[in-house]
């Protein structure tokens, strides 16, 4: 085999095993929602103008569009006909972030009461070095009750496009995958 | 491995990672997704098979088999006689020259000595037909 063919067959298996690479990636399986309990719920986001509102039961393989920064006003209860408790009762809960191979509880609540159901307003502001309009996050909503336990996974994705780390992301791959291929020269040999 | 395997490793571990961070910068892929730590381990596989593969560069050229170092015989010289050119210059070549002679012992045994004393008798003889003439 010449040298100059063994070239274009490294490069050529180089690509195709990134192409093979990408179409595993976009074939990733959406998946059923995976939800604990009877919880019913939704978050309305003010500032979207349309699709402002994130209920519980929404399917996780439709992403829900979240501003960087938004005052929510939830809602939420134990069950559709849930009735107060007899006396105080312990509850806890919280939202995670999924990672790939941990998570990031990122709010918690917890205490005691007789209410099966709450409401309010919640305020936040993500650092403006995050980018945005990446890739989707999975949210997971928790929530313990005596014997009640609820969870509830949405899928969500920061609005907006892509800045100035994902162009320096996409620089390093290059550079980087060069340097695989400057792997594939022989030793004191100039390619 | 005839490539470079530790620059395969470490570039291929990088590369894997601004991949996958760049695939999720696009929104390719979730940031939940297992191909976020797989890929730095496949770009390390990548590059440890580029660096045994290594299919880019020129074969470095084959040593001719006239090309053997002549240190049993004591010279300690390579006596190079294959086809590679090698420039030489007049001064290299009685710099050379009187190298050989100075080291060679054989170089002076191929000067015969017998000549010389034939001319220094003949030289006698010569001399002492001139006084008998005289």
């Amino acid at each position: 085999m010449s040298n100059r063919s063994r070239k274009n067959t490294a490069v050529t298996l180089t690509m195709l095993m990134l192409g093979m690479l990408l179409t595993l990636l976009l074939a990733a399986p959406a998946g059923a929602d995976v939800t604990r309990g009877e919880c019913v719920g939704q978050a309305e986001f003010p500032s979207k103008t349309n699709d402002n509102v994130l209920s519980a039961d929404r399917s996780r393989s439709v992403v829900f569009l979240v501003p960087k920064e938004e005052t929510v006003a939830y809602a939420g209860a134990l069950s559709e006909d849930a009735q107060p408790f007899d006396g105080p009762v312990a509850f806890e809960g919280g939202m995670t972030v999924q990672f790939p191979l941990t998570s990031w509880q990122f709010a918690t609540w917890g205490g005691e009461s007789t209410q099966v159901s709450a409401d309010g307003v919640y305020s936040y502001s993500i650092p403006s070095f995050v980018p945005a309009g990446t890739g989707e996050f999975e949210v997971t909503g928790w929530h313990k009750q005596g014997d009640i336990d609820c969870e509830v996974v949405v899928t969500v994705a920061l609005d907006g496009k892509p800045g100035p780390a994902a162009l320096v992301a996409a620089a390093g791959t290059v550079v980087f995958g060069a340097g695989v291929l400057a792997a594939g020269s022989k030793k004191g040999v100039k390619t | 491995m005839k490539g470079r395997p530790i620059l395969g490793v470490i570039t291929g571990f990088l590369f894997g990672l601004f991949l996958g961070v760049t695939l999720f910068l696009y929104g390719v892929i979730p940031l939940s997704s297992d191909m976020l730590w797989i890929l730095p381990l496949l770009g390390i596989l990548l590059g440890l098979i580029m660096a045994a593969w290594a299919p880019f560069g020129r074969s470095a050229e084959p040593v001719p088999p006239q090309a053997t170092f002549t240190a049993a015989s004591g010279g300690g010289t390579a006596d190079i006689t294959g086809d590679i050119p090698v420039e030489t210059t007049d001064e290299d070549e009685e710099a050379t020259a009187e190298a050989t002679d100075e080291d060679d012992p054989s170089a002076d045994d191929e000067i015969p000595e017998e000549p010389d004393e034939k001319a220094d008798e003949e030289t006698d003889e010569e001399t002492a037909e001139e006084s008998t003439t005289e």
